[in-house]
């Protein structure tokens, strides 16, 4: 009788520091990451993109319409050659890189008319024209039926070469095959996110 | 009752085990936060579905099966880019890997040769070729056509999050 109760007295601190331990400030402890690990799950869920958005694959030539995770819509494009030029003067060097990063979708147009730049007369060894509004600038046509613009001089847009869809040959543009390109045209709005990679 | 100070230990002990678990669990899952408000593209790990993802903020760039995950238990959860190494360096485990600027391929040749690993400054490898493997190193091996995309999409400094297999649900 006596040996036990040595030993329960021995015992009791151990038991209490392990109840302390069990129950205390851990228990505490253990809530409050708890609580942490529900407020971060919550908010990378919440951080999922409202809106479809597209995605360029400059690697593969591929275009995603993509809606949170899912692929909407997948497509053969063509993407920047990364080829160089240079003209006679100093300032004519080109390099047709596609711009990679993340950008929207800035203006939508029908019907685009192509604004020849100064490198198309460069490379065809033509005479560049002096204004801006020479004739000899613009071509309607050539940018199939619907340009999506997301850069100030990058767009999205068609090709009378759907041969050539597949492949890194453009001067920096995304070509896309005409039924893909109205299918884009119609599914985007202006401010689409355009992630290019 | 040292049967029942033993429960309690070995209780208290697993608790503990969970709330490291999910202090880690936590540490990945604000990482990864960070890593989406910032407007650069990064890399995530997602170890429970077995895949390494190429995002920028909240956009899916590129899906990517892991062929083989050598991370270990825990593993930093976050990691930046370090070096983008074309060719295959002999070195056991991975230390010294950063080429010489006098390496002409490297400087010079922009995209990725079929031997080619990116290494993050945790000492991290994602490779495709399997002349990479060493035992206990850290490493996600990728399929060759991933890696090559990667290969190009990634930067120096470009940062990588690792998510253990029970992100969304917390320690059993």
């Amino acid at each position: 009788m006596q040996a036990s109760i040595t030993s329960g007295r021995e015992l009791f601190p151990a038991a209490l520091f392990l109840w302390l331990w069990l129950c205390g400030p851990p228990a505490t402890h253990g809530s409050a990451l708890a609580l942490e690990h529900r407020q971060l799950v919550q908010a990378v869920e919440r951080h999922a993109l409202a809106t479809p958005y597209i995605v360029i694959n400059t690697q593969d030539n591929l275009i995603l319409l993509r809606e949170g995770e899912q692929v909407v819509r997948q497509a053969a494009c063509a993407t920047g050659s990364g080829r160089k030029l240079e003209g006679a003067k100093r300032w004519h060097r080109w390099t047709f890189d596609t711009p990679k990063g993340r950008f929207a979708i800035r203006r939508k147009v029908a019907d685009p008319l192509w604004t020849r730049p100064t490198w198309f007369f460069v490379e065809n060894d033509e005479e560049i024209p002096i204004f801006a509004e020479d004739p000899r600038r613009f071509q309607r046509g050539v940018l199939g039926a619907y340009a999506l613009y997301f850069l100030k001089d990058f767009m999205i847009h068609g090709t009378l070469f759907e041969v050539n869809l597949g492949k890194s040959i453009t001067h920096g543009c995304i070509r896309v095959g005409n039924e893909d390109l109205e299918y884009l045209y119609e599914a985007v709005e202006i401010g689409c996110p355009v992630f290019i990679y | 009752m040292k049967q029942l100070a033993l429960c309690w230990a070995l209780a208290g002990g697993a608790s503990a085990a969970a709330a490291e678990d999910l202090a880690y669990i936590n540490a990945a899952l604000r990482a990864w936060l960070q890593a989406m408000e910032a407007d650069a593209p990064y890399l995530l790990v997602d170890r429970g579905a077995d895949e390494l993802r190429l995002m920028h903020g909240k956009g899916l760039l590129r899906r990517m099966p892991l062929a083989a995950d050598s991370l270990g238990a825990r593993p930093p959860v976050q990691a930046s880019l370090a070096a983008r190494l074309r060719r295959y360096r002999p070195s056991s485990p991975w230390r010294g890997l950063l080429s010489s600027p006098f390496d002409w391929e490297q400087v010079l040749v922009a995209d990725a040769a079929a031997t080619s690993a990116l290494y993050f400054a945790s000492g991290l490898l994602i490779y495709a070729s399997p002349v990479w493997l060493r035992p206990g190193a850290m490493g996600l091996q990728l399929g060759a056509a991933d890696l090559r995309a990667l290969y190009n999409a990634c930067g120096p400094g470009t940062v990588l999050v690792v998510l253990p297999a029970n992100w969304r649900e917390g320690p059993p």
